[in-house]
């Protein structure tokens, strides 16, 4: 009986997990194996397992998978499809902790083959002593992810996670369009949102850090922009979904385009605050950072209109490196950052007008 | 009324439903069909909310080239209402009133027949399907329409409410010549409607009955 639940399990998480993250992996496997080659990838693994310190980096980059992980597993039980699930609640807890570390374990299977790499090259380096020490890291990994699983298998499968008590707003006041999707990040995806800012921010922080306005050319400002507002990629393609599933009576409704552009643009910019916020806080305001925040804004934006040309995640994936890579070469050729930003916005609106009523959830 | 030319929908490369020609005068008319026929996906591609091959026409107007004017006269009602969970009947009606240019009035009017007033503040995670159901048929009436959808009207409603349906459909015929295309199995009870005709969804299209 468990080898069926846990073949059931399998196809409903894990497998399930490799095809939504499809794209996640075969950037990595581009940039690991695209770039890197054998030689500097055993350079690597022997740098990193030569101090116990050291090994703290492959921890890291290891405990921030695992919770993805976690953290799709959690969403699926959220799922009302996947409520299933907790039927496995009727077995022996011995038998579900066996489940939950089959599944972790499947989970876990790039970081584990990462392992026995790492393994390998300290036994050659005569480093045994790191040896038990990533053992234990992915034992950590593994326990908290069966823990955390199964205290979510004892609560009743609908948990609402709501940031604030919202009862007398609700009742006070209407909300209004360009406030949904953030209402719904708070309410539903709190997660996605939370990474998804630390991300950007973090990233424009450690730029502006190093930065130093008096000596350094503005443009390289201008590219970290860039790249900081394509962390928002997920956020923007999670609202095209918002759009599509649970807004999907809204395209009955006679909204001018442009009023649905203007209530997008605000989400969007509002989403973009933080990032805004740290770059307005770091620098002088001087026209050419304005423009360089407006840049990041009309780039989430062009992002968001992509998802309306009905792609899939990798060719998705492909056309937005292309895209970055091609804006990085104007950027470095002294096109005006004002220039981009106008493009990016006016060709945003020419996709978005041109796809909205074609759009529908292909998925 | 309704005018359909050269009408195909694809899902990939599956054909769904397939429409050559297809042109119904004013009035109330009944789609039938068996499960996964292709009455929602009829419904939602003539609503707006699927995009679609050929041509749709309401009095003239047509969807894809005056896809506002369209869908100020075209209301739908889905037949199983997903609404955002934070959402509450104030919001939707609201928003779906303004767009649609419905007085203020109207919505009182709506929440009251269909006994929505006690709960509209709330928001829609604490619905039930009936209820949500009462929200869905409520955004269906808002504005002035020419041809409203029902997508299963009568499903997961009570008695009171169907009443509340009945007497709606026939009060927008009489005063503002709407025209309904409405699909059900409840054969009994949608005949205590004055129907004008009937169409079967079949083998991925649509004939009269």
């Amino acid at each position: 009986m468990s080898a069926v639940i846990n073949k059931v399990l399998w196809r409903t998480l894990v497998i399930t997990f490799y095809r939504a993250n499809v794209g996640f992996f075969s950037l990595v496997i581009f940039l690991l194996f695209g770039f890197i080659r054998g030689t500097e990838h055993v350079y690597l693994a022997s740098f990193l397992v030569s101090k116990i310190t050291t090994t703290l980096f492959v921890y890291i980059v290891w405990v921030v998978y695992t919770l993805k992980t976690i953290l799709f597993v959690l969403k699926q039980l959220q799922t009302p499809v996947y409520h299933f699930i907790f039927q496995i609640r009727l077995l022996s807890i011995k038998q579900r902790l066996l489940l939950w570390a089959s599944i972790q374990l499947g989970l876990l299977l790039p970081i584990l083959l990462y392992g026995v790499f790492l393994g390998t090259v300290a036994m050659s380096m005569v480093q045994m002593g790191i040896i038990p020490v990533l053992l234990f890291y992915l034992l950590t990994l593994l326990v908290v992810a069966i823990g955390c699983y199964e205290y979510r298998i004892r609560q009743a499968p609908f948990v609402s996670y709501q940031l604030i008590n919202i009862d007398g707003f609700h009742q006070k006041w209407v909300k209004p369009y360009w406030s949904y999707f953030i209402l719904y990040l708070l309410g539903s995806d709190l997660k996605l949102l939370l990474l998804s800012k630390l991300t950007t921010c973090g990233v424009i922080s450690v730029f502006l850090h190093f930065y130093d306005s008096t000596v350094l050319d503005e443009r390289y400002l201008a590219m970290a922009v860039l790249f900081t507002s394509t962390g928002n990629v997920v956020l923007m393609h999670q609202l095209f979904l918002f759009k599509q599933i649970q807004l999907v009576c809204f395209k009955n409704l006679p909204l001018p385009i442009r009023r649905d552009i203007s209530h997008c643009l605000l989400t969007i910019l509002l989403l973009c605050l933080p990032e805004l916020m740290i770059l307005a806080y770091q620098l002088w305001l001087t026209t050419f950072y304005v423009f360089t925040m407006l840049l990041g804004v009309a780039w989430a934006w062009f992002l968001y209109t992509l998802s309306y040309l009905q792609l899939t995640q990798e060719q998705l994936i492909v056309r937005i490196f292309f895209l970055l890579t091609v804006s990085v070469f104007l950027i470095l050729g002294n096109l005006p950052v004002w220039l981009m930003a106008l493009i990016f916005t006016v060709v945003g609106i020419y996709l978005y007008s041109k796809n909205y009523y074609k759009s529908e959830n292909i998925l | 009324m309704l005018r359909i030319e050269a009408f195909k929908k694809l899902y990939g490369d599956y054909l769904a439903l397939e429409i050559p020609h297809l042109a119904i005068e004013e009035g109330i008319y009944w789609i039938k069909g068996d499960n996964g026929a292709g009455k929602s996906t009829f419904f939602k591609a003539l609503a707006g909310l699927l995009p679609f091959e050929g041509e749709v026409e309401v009095n003239g107007i047509s969807i894809k080239k005056q896809p506002i004017a369209y869908r100020l006269k075209v209301n739908y009602s889905e037949a199983e209402p997903q609404f955002p969970s934070f959402l509450t009947a104030k919001d939707l009606l609201t928003f779906f009133a303004k767009t649609k240019q419905a007085p203020s009035e109207q919505i009182e009017e709506l929440i009251t027949v269909f006994g929505m007033k006690d709960y509209w503040t709330q928001p829609c995670s604490t619905y039930s399907s009936g209820m949500l159901k009462k929200l869905s048929l409520t955004l269906g009436f808002i504005g002035n329409p020419t041809l409203i959808i029902l997508d299963e009207p009568l499903i997961t409603i009570d008695e009171q409410a169907k009443e509340t349906l009945y007497h709606l459909i026939e009060q927008y015929r009489a005063k503002m010549g709407t025209s309904f295309l409405l699909s059900s199995h409840h054969q009994f009870q949608l005949e205590a409607l004055a129907v004008n005709g009937r169409f079967l969804v079949q083998s991925q299209t649509i004939q009269p009955l």
